[in-house]
């Protein structure tokens, strides 16, 4: 999953189109995955939640945010943010 | 191509539809052409599944137009309904009371995974059309489902 935010502004004149990819967050994250995945476990089996099912949902979340297009504009800035 | 679809693209081309409606009519026709054996289309009325809530704002301010347009694909939707089941009952309590005071009658443990897909159904038949014409702002706001 690709995820695209975009940002245009009109500055000095010129209209600027600025596509920050954030597939290199998930560059940054994913090593981070193996730290913060073992404490997600224990929080949610201290909070008696199932760590699979937690597991399971965070997936669909971020499963969930393929085709997600939030478009902003106003005349001088215009937010595109879009999951792909 | 379809008489119907050369239509839509012939609104299009003269400026009477904008390319969001009429790429909303393109995909009502898709949903109701079924085409047959021999090539016609037949207008059958089909139950197809929605999978994108959409707002629209469309709106006149005083800096100048605004416009929004969101995208919420109903899987998301449902994963997050999914989320509400995996608050702890002592912080669910807490959401209650709270959204009570906002005057929001509704209770967490009450929204369970079978009830889900009955609630995204009904989504797919909810149109909300809101028009706001102040002094200074004019604003229409559309939300639905395709």
């Amino acid at each position: 999953m690709v995820g695209v935010v975009a940002l245009r502004t009109q500055a000095a004149g010129r209209r600027w189109w600025i596509p920050l990819p954030l597939f290199l967050l998930w560059l940054v994250l994913l090593p981070l995955a193996v730290v913060w995945l073992p404490a997600l476990v224990i929080v949610s089996l201290v909070l008696e939640i199932n760590p699979w099912r937690v597991l399971t949902i965070s997936w669909q979340l971020l499963a969930g945010l393929r085709n997600l297009r939030v478009q902003l504009e106003e005349r001088e800035v215009d937010v595109h943010l879009m999951f792909f | 191509m379809s008489e119907s679809r050369r239509k839509v693209l012939e609104m299009l081309a003269q400026g009477k539809v904008n390319a969001d409606q009429a790429e909303r009519l393109i995909a009502a026709l898709e949903k109701d052409e079924v085409v047959n054996g021999s090539g016609v289309a037949t207008e059958v009325r089909q139950t197809t599944k929605f999978k994108y809530l959409r707002v629209l704002v469309d709106g006149v301010e005083e800096g100048g137009p605004v416009k929004v347009n969101v995208r919420v694909p109903l899987q998301l939707l449902r994963a997050g309904v999914k989320l509400a089941s995996l608050i702890p009952t002592q912080a669910q309590d807490s959401v209650n009371e709270a959204l009570r005071r906002e005057g929001i009658g509704l209770d967490l443990a009450q929204i369970k995974p079978e009830n889900l897909e009955e609630v995204i159904d009904s989504l797919g038949e909810l149109t909300v059309d809101v028009d706001v014409d102040d002094h200074t702002d004019k604003m229409k706001v559309r939300v639905f489902c395709e």
